[in-house]
């Protein structure tokens, strides 16, 4: 039986190859997006033979196609530095800048699907749970456990309109214009942005500053009040807070406020004045606020204000001035999408469709057959597929890749 | 832009900054050469040179004489030479400190356009208005970002279109920390090997090398104070005995962990029979990381613990009343290690550097 299982996997892992070199030997250029100063940067690949290949460089896009024809990774990387020397080892290449990059996955946002859709395995035992991944196995306590994650199309959707938070921050709090950014679907839960220009040069100290603003890190909001009463007329952060604490306010009960660490007479002025107290916010006008809520209500109203409006990134990610990160228009292994651009402006990201854009196989008309384990119903395009549990399937090949790269299916036949 | 860029500097204002280019610039005109050095009607220009270097050491700011403009700017260039054929990097950094704070106390009484054209040289896209100035942020986080004043941290600042505001103080802050930054740069560039300092020199620079190794006897440094756990800092503290009632950490817990043990002298062997303890690790693969981040293995570099700041980023600061104005786990345990082994007055006998 374990033999078997053990022929399955192999068979498996050689179709998913065959399609991925399929895919860099035809269609790949069209998508390939090969990054600025080519070669200065690091390039890692994980290979579907050898695992992971790092260190290496190319000196031109050809150079990089080739590659990419001959190994048929199941993921490519680059780093988001260029260097004087990219294949030296780390403390030699010579680090001249790097882009900065912002990272914004599902698996950092809350939603309340994951309980549906998200599984985990655990290695020792077997046991399979549902939703988030706990650190140890609920039945044996072994800590091997292995992340069946789904992604579904509101956790999708959340990770994008928290993308749009985040490009929308950048633009107008940083000043940063929209022609410096890229944004791209990673090619599985979520999305990718990488900025260009003065920021390349910043540090890790200044990229942790950047970090925590976004996610609200460190905010004080007594030093934050001194320095709205110097009454400029900026805009910024302000305006978050000010929408964030009206959304606050405006739907908050005597309990929740009580939650926030609220006294019994601001609560009650909330409660029994709130129009009068959403007007004042609208106004911009914190010392009165202050001064009807006490200063003590109004410091801990913004902490949570400046929590809501923040933009959940990963900072690991956003801080690591040598990080690898997945090639544009190569495919992800863990799903055979790809990773692709998901417009330039706030408009075009706002219609964009992972699900119809990212996938490169949708036009094939072959099938295959599948042997599949579990799985939630799910959307490719325009079609729907699923659920399937313990049968065998007949799948157009872009669903079907799918299936293969996350391991809930088999090939069968 | 025009006006700044027109900005003409007198003799007076480059005496008060004679990093300027156009006090090289002056020096020139001027007709000095380097063999000038050995003369006898260069010797106040030594003096005053060598002087300002013992002032950096021993009061950390150096001193204004403007009554004479031309001594004041030609013993510059010659303390940045002294400095460099000494190529201690302590006192580079002490001096480069010493002259930006110097320069920073005179901008504090500036006319905006002075101060405006000095930031435009060293770079800065800034504004000053009346009370208030503005910076682009990136300027601003390339010196701020190494404050830890929550003041200073962005979150908690104006951030408009990439202009940070600040005050008119808070820019000559970051102006003079950049001055001590590209002055710390050309200090610690070595000179050519066949260099040889000028006669004129060799008295200074036996003096400036003996206050040197007195003090660094005074202040030694610490390193391998041994592991004490009740000197652990609440966050270290926290991974440890989390560590050993056998609770999961995250990687960058058993990172700042592992680092931070073999930071305070434990051995690799110690580090790893405290990680295998715990069940399910395999030692193998333990021993291969922590020879890695004791800088065994891999880049050969040996990590140094993660500082507060990352701690709070990944939230994992466990902050208490004794870790105010700490910025590293590592110092809060020097402290306590200190006080609980009674060092007295500052450097026990025991954390000085064999």
């Amino acid at each position: 039986m374990e033999g078997s299982l053990e022929k399955l996997r192999e068979a498996t892992r050689k179709f998913v190859k065959c399609i991925f070199a399929e895919y860099y030997s035809t269609l790949a250029p069209k998508f390939i997006e090969e990054p600025s100063r080519i070669a200065g940067r690091e390039f890692g690949f994980n290979l579907f033979d050898r695992g992971i290949v790092r260190h290496i460089s190319f000196k031109s896009r050809d150079e990089l196609l080739e590659y990419l024809k001959v190994n048929s990774p199941s993921d490519c990387y680059y780093s988001s530095a260029f260097y004087m020397n990219p294949v030296a080892p780390m403390d030699e290449k010579g680090w001249i800048g790097a882009e900065l990059m912002f990272d914004i996955d599902a698996d950092h946002i809350p939603t309340d699907c994951k309980v549906e859709h998200d599984r985990w395995v655990c290695l020792s035992c077997g046991y399979e749970g549902a939703g988030e991944m706990p650190e140890r196995c609920l039945k044996c306590g072994g800590d091997k456990l292995e992340e069946r994650a789904w992604f579904c199309e509101k956790c999708l959707l959340a990770a994008k309109t928290e993308t749009m938070k985040l490009i929308e921050i950048l633009s107008s709090e940083f000043g940063l214009p929209e022609d410096n950014m890229a944004v791209y679907f990673s090619g599985r839960r979520g999305f990718h942005v990488h900025v260009f220009g003065d920021v390349e040069g910043l540090d890790q100290n200044s990229r942790r500053e950047v970090a925590d603003y976004l996610l609200g890190v460190g905010f004080d909001p007594s030093i934050y009040l001194e320095r709205l009463s110097l009454n400029f007329d900026a805009g910024g952060m302000k305006f978050r807070i000010i929408r964030a604490l009206y959304d606050l306010i405006s739907s908050a009960s005597p309990d929740e406020l009580r939650n926030l660490g609220l006294r019994g007479e601001s609560i009650d002025t909330i409660i029994e004045d709130r129009d009068r107290v959403l007007d004042i916010i609208l106004e911009g006008g914190f010392s009165r606020l202050a001064r009807e809520i006490g200063l003590t209500s109004l410091r801990k109203l913004m902490a949570k204000a400046v929590e809501y409006s923040s933009v959940k990134i990963d900072p690991v990610v956003t801080l690591d001035i040598h990080r690898l990160i997945r090639l544009p228009g190569s495919l992800h292994g863990k799903t055979g999408f790809i990773k692709s651009k998901a417009g330039s402006s706030l408009e075009s990201l706002e219609s964009y469709d992972p699900l119809s854009e990212a996938a490169p196989f949708m036009g094939s008309r072959n099938y295959v057959k599948l042997y599949v384990r579990s799985t939630p119903r799910f959307r490719i395009g325009g079609e729907e597929y699923g659920p399937f549990e313990d049968e065998e399937v007949s799948l157009p090949l872009q669903p079907a890749i799918l299936l293969l790269c996350k391991g809930v299916a088999y090939i069968s036949g | 832009m025009a006006l700044k860029e027109g900005y003409r500097f007198t003799d007076r204002d480059l005496a008060k900054y004679p990093f300027l280019r156009e006090a090289a610039r002056y020096l020139e005109e001027a007709g000095f050469t380097v063999k000038d050095m050995e003369a006898e009607y260069f010797q106040p220009i030594v003096d005053r040179a060598y002087f300002r270097i013992v002032e950096a050491m021993e009061r950390g700011v150096v001193s204004l004489k403007l009554d004479e403009p031309r001594l004041e700017i030609a013993s510059f260039p010659v303390a940045v030479l002294l400095v460099r054929f000494i190529g201690d990097e302590f006192l580079a950094r002490r001096y480069a400190l010493a002259e930006s704070l110097r320069a920073r106390e005179l901008l504090e009484g500036e006319p905006k356009l002075l101060i405006e054209a000095i930031a435009s040289r060293l770079g800065f896209k800034a504004e000053i208005y009346d009370g208030y100035a503005k910076l682009y942020f990136t300027d601003y986080l390339k010196y701020a970002s190494r404050f830890h004043d929550p003041r200073w941290k962005i979150v908690n600042r104006i951030l408009d279109h990439g202009w940070i505001l600040l005050s008119r103080r808070e820019l000559i802050r970051l102006i003079s920390e950049a001055i001590q930054d590209n002055l710390f740069k050309i200090l610690s560039r070595p000179l050519p090997g066949d260099a040889k300092p000028p006669f004129t020199f060799e008295a200074k620079i036996i003096a400036i090398t003996g206050m040197l190794s007195d003090r660094k006897a005074k202040y030694g440094g610490w390193v391998d104070v041994g592991f004490v756990e009740d000197a652990l800092p609440p966050c270290v503290k926290a991974m440890y005995t989390a560590l050993k009632s056998g609770r999961h950490l995250p990687h960058i817990a058993r990172f700042t962990l592992a680092s931070f043990l073999l930071n305070i002298g434990l051995t690799v062997d110690d580090v790893v029979k405290l990680f295998v303890s715990i069940p399910d690790a395999d030692e193998r693969i333990t021993r291969y990381q922590v020879e890695h981040i004791a800088g065994m293995r891999g880049s050969m570099t040996k990590y140094t613990s993660p500082s507060c700041s990352t701690l709070k980023t990944h939230g994992l600061c466990v902050e208490d009343e004794s870790c105010k104005g700490v910025k590293h786990p590592l110092i809060r345990y020097k402290r306590s290690v200190r006080r609980a082994i009674g060092g007295g007055g500052g450097d026990g006998g025991k954390l000085r550097e064999a």
